[in-house]
């Protein structure tokens, strides 16, 4: 590379950024690590809890569709990894796909490259150094993630220096994979809207791929297919297996490499893929404000929609033997039960499910924050209120538009779960499951009036006033997993006000205070927002 | 009939920056007022205080007689604006953001939306975001020009487009007088608004500091000359409408207000071998014509 500063610019620039996500990441994913050993002593302190565990999980096809199949669960350190990849693949995945697209595609899409590439970087040297940046990034991540994994296995006797060095190198190995694919699909894509789109796509088939493998015995060379299923196969501290892991940084290497030459052959701010520069306009969906939201929200609800239908499908067909191993074992029902499951069966495992589905809808609330505040920081919002447009009646129609697409993901989600356990003839419902699925809606109504409320007013923190609402429900959670809260501040959690239907019938009186809450709040925010400055561009 | 602008002691304070303090404006039917001042004088906060987009802190602002603070879907019901910067949804095409953004505004001429396509060489088939800077500039030109609304409020409406566009606009802005239409644009360049332009107000630092018709404004239209001559004139220092005179050996730098003829003969007599004649900027107007530099940016930008 050559000495003179100016030329290494891209490098700097992503590298500092990279790291710095990375490092922000790292910590994160370390404390997750500790709070698998640590929940995991308290927990199951005895060697009987143990052993319920072992029976309950190991051999359990739904618990391993959606977490992985563990290994010696039975011990301490058969456990950290099995409980913190169950959470940090997909997680790490997300973000290497995320951070990818955003320092090298939205750079681009933003114009900055077009000035640094005006003076003596090739296309070919800024796509050396943005990966070399990006790598960085992942290095970093590493470290944070690999001290405290070795100080942990040490604190607790439980695994050598080498194993943690390659667990943490097993947690990062998610991020560096879809990192990779993240940089060629940037390379691909005509804009980072359209690489995250790929980026997710891919993401979503190796999670199939991966479901699929340890649900379906004889498919189970599937896993081959999947990155995700190489990563599982490294055995990280339980087995510490070298090919796989090599065949990890390969495929890592191999897709950057091919991102960088797409990156040399291609114009800046193109995409190899053609991105359709002309269009029949359409007709509908421009006669006001309302109708450009349900445009603009389109094809967000659909990749929504699909994604929750094809995942609760799988887990409807699953669910009759993840239920079965949970009736199975005393611990495992224990462990439930606190989540307020009465029936059994299929009925636990969904109920559970739609759960995470209900918090997941309560995430994409607090997306929808950002984007409305996205909609006016750069400027696009004053076309409109520069018009004939009441503020009032903008933003109640962004609600509007964002509530019913967040009934229609939930309902979709419960319809799916049910054309998913119908094959299994276990006897649910379909207006059991609809039901259901209404019923896990209200936490992201929550957010999204109390989000309204705070957009009014400090529009910038809207988004994160919502993903804060979702981290105190878990943290709650978590922590009143292996500790007894006071009913008070356990009651400030959301997920503890949906009850797990179809396994119990659903708390709509909670519901109802949540949804009266978040109109509340909604209201509170119509009112205040014509009263503030409006941000423009 | 209510005046279709008219501010009483206007004032927006951001934290500690007084970016509009005490505006005083009235304008009359039917007229194209410039709006001049540098960078960070206030110009787009005004526009966007009588859009009522921005709470005043203090003071009125009328819009044909409607209070633009406490009722500004009603006040925008006769207003089309045009922002200087335009960001937009980068999946819609041109077509169909004018339809969107015509739809919204209401009163929009169809066959002018048409001549304006064509005159500015707008493609409306492509998609947003492959528009470059100046064709964004150009949609939302057209999206604003396109509609009959009685009051036009451009906010620096030339910046991204090349001399030929910026030609095709001020034809818009003449066809907008013909019509009826009242003007308010607002330009940190002199020249263009000397050329189109019924009245000028002048702000800086926030404060309006001349309001006047270009006769009134003559004062201020000079010019910055430069010139290498064999012998310096010992008259040119004394001759009427020279400012800001710096000399050096064989070079001259001057402000020369009023008719230039004197000058140039002047020059021609000293054995000029050089001249460079221009425009000044709007911040070297000042310090020439009020002996003090603007502070650009002063409260922080
Ligand atoms: N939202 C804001 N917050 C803080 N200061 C602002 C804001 N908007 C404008 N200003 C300040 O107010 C002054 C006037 O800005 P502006 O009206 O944009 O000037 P102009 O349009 O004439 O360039 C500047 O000093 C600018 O920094
Ligand atoms: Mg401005």
């Amino acid at each position: 590379m050559a000495s003179d500063a100016s030329s290494t610019v891209v490098l700097r620039q992503t590298f500092r950024r990279a790291t710095r996500t990375g490092l922000g990441w790292g910590v994160v994913f370390a404390l997750i690590v500790v709070d698998s050993a640590v929940g995991y002593q308290m927990s199951y302190p005895t060697a009987q809890s143990r052993a319920y565990l072992v029976a309950s999980l190991e051999h359990n096809v739904g618990i391993a569709a959606l977490l992985g199949q563990g290994r010696d669960l039975g011990s301490i350190a058969g456990w950290i990894p099995f409980h913190s990849m169950a959470s940090l693949l997909p997680l790490g995945a997300i973000v290497g796909l995320l951070t990818a697209s955003r320092l090298t595609r939205a750079e681009e899409d933003a114009g900055r490259w077009e000035y640094f590439l005006s003076g003596r970087t090739t296309r070919l040297g800024a796509a050396v150094q943005a990966a070399l940046g990006l790598a960085g990034g992942i290095a970093v991540m590493w470290i944070p993630v690999a001290v405290t994994a070795a100080i942990v296995g040490s604190y607790y006797d439980a695994y050598s220096t080498t194993a943690a060095l390659f667990y943490a190198a097993a947690l990062v190995g998610a991020p560096a994979v879809f990192g990779a694919v993240s940089f060629l699909a940037a390379q691909v894509a005509s804009s980072r809207h359209q690489a995250n789109m790929i980026g997710a796509a891919m993401l979503g088939i190796a999670y199939l791929l991966r479901m699929v493998s340890s649900t379906a015995p004889g498919l189970s060379w599937l896993r081959w297919v999947s990155p995700l299923g190489w990563i599982d196969a490294m055995h990280p501290v339980t087995g510490t297996s070298w090919p796989p892991g090599l065949l990890v940084a390969a495929a890592a290497l191999a897709i950057t490499s091919a991102g960088i030459v797409i990156a040399s052959k291609r114009d800046l701010g193109a995409g190899a893929l053609p991105d359709r520069e002309t269009a029949h306009s359409r007709r509908f969906g421009f006669g006001g404000h309302a109708g450009l939201d349900v445009v603009l929200s389109r094809s967000t609800a659909i990749a929504w929609i699909v994604a929750l239908a094809v995942v609760s499908g799988v887990f409807g067909w699953i669910s009759k033997a993840g239920g079965e191993a949970i009736t199975g074992s005393t611990s495992a029902q224990d462990m439930i039960r606190r989540m307020g499951v009465i029936r059994a069966g299929a009925a636990a495992y969904l109920g559970v499910t739609l759960l995470m589905v209900g918090a997941t809808l309560a995430l994409g609330a607090a997306a929808q924050l950002g984007a409305v505040r996205a909609e006016e920081a750069e400027g696009r919002l004053d076309h409109l209120l520069a018009r004939p447009v009441s503020p009032r009646r903008w933003l109640a129609a962004k609600v509007g538009v964002g509530t019913a697409m967040l009934v229609v993901e939930a309902v979709v989600a419960g319809a799916a779960g049910w054309v998913g356990v119908s094959t299994q003839g276990t006897g649910l419902q379909l207006g059991e499951l609809l039901q259901a699925g209404v019923s896990i809606v209200p936490p992201a109504l929550l957010v999204l009036g109390v989000g309204v409320m705070i957009y009014a007013v400090l529009p910038r923190y809207a988004a994160a006033a919502g993903y804060a609402i979702i981290a105190w429900s878990f943290l709650i959670e978590l922590v009143g997993a292996v500790t007894d809260l006071n009913h008070w501040i356990k009651d400030t959690s959301l997920l503890v006000h949906i009850a797990p239907a179809p396994a119990a019938s659903p708390d709509w009186l909670s519901a109802s205070v949540m949804v009266g809450i978040g109109l509340v709040a909604f209201a509170a925010g119509l009112l205040l927002f014509p009263k503030r400055d409006l941000a423009g561009s | 009939m209510a005046a279709p602008v008219k501010t009483e002691k206007l004032t927006k304070v951001f934290g500690k920056t007084e970016a509009l303090v005490d505006l005083d404006l009235e304008m009359n039917q039917g007229e194209v007022l410039g709006y001049l001042g540098p960078n960070g004088a206030g110009k787009t906060t005004t526009i966007r205080l009588l859009l009522g987009i921005l709470r005043a802190t203090s003071g009125l602002a009328r819009i044909f007689g409607v209070d633009a603070q406490a009722e500004p879907a009603k006040a925008h019901e006769r207003i089309a604006y045009v922002p200087g910067e335009a960001s937009l949804w980068p999946g819609l095409t041109g077509e169909e953001t004018l339809r969107l953004l015509g739809n919204i505004q209401g009163n929009v001429d169809v066959a002018y939306r048409e001549v304006l396509i064509e005159r500015f060489n707008f493609d409306p088939s492509r998609k947003v975001r492959t528009y470059s800077r100046g064709n964004r500039q150009k949609l939302i030109l057209i999206a604003g020009m396109m509609s009959r609304a009685d009051l036009l409020l451009l906010d620096e409406p030339t910046a991204g487009l090349d001399p030929l566009m910026a030609q095709a606009f001020r034809v818009c802005v003449d066809e907008a007088r013909g019509r009826g239409q009242t003007v308010f644009f607002s330009s940190h360049a002199l020249s263009e608004v000397e050329a189109l332009c019924d009245r000028v107000a002048i702000l800086r630092g926030g404060r309006l500091i001349e309001l006047g018709n270009l006769h009134e404004m003559r004062h201020l239209s000079a010019l910055t000359i430069d010139a290498d001559l064999d012998r310096i004139p010992d008259q040119l220092a004394t001759l009427v409408g020279v400012r800001g005179l710096v000399a050096s050996d064989h070079h001259v730098h001057f402000h020369a207000e009023g008719p230039v003829e004197p000058v140039l003969r002047l020059l021609a007599q000293a054995g000029t071998e050089h001249l460079l004649v221009r425009e000044p900027t709007l911040e070297e107007l000042f310090l020439a014509h009020y002996g003090q530099a603007v502070e650009e940016g002063q409260n922080g930008q």
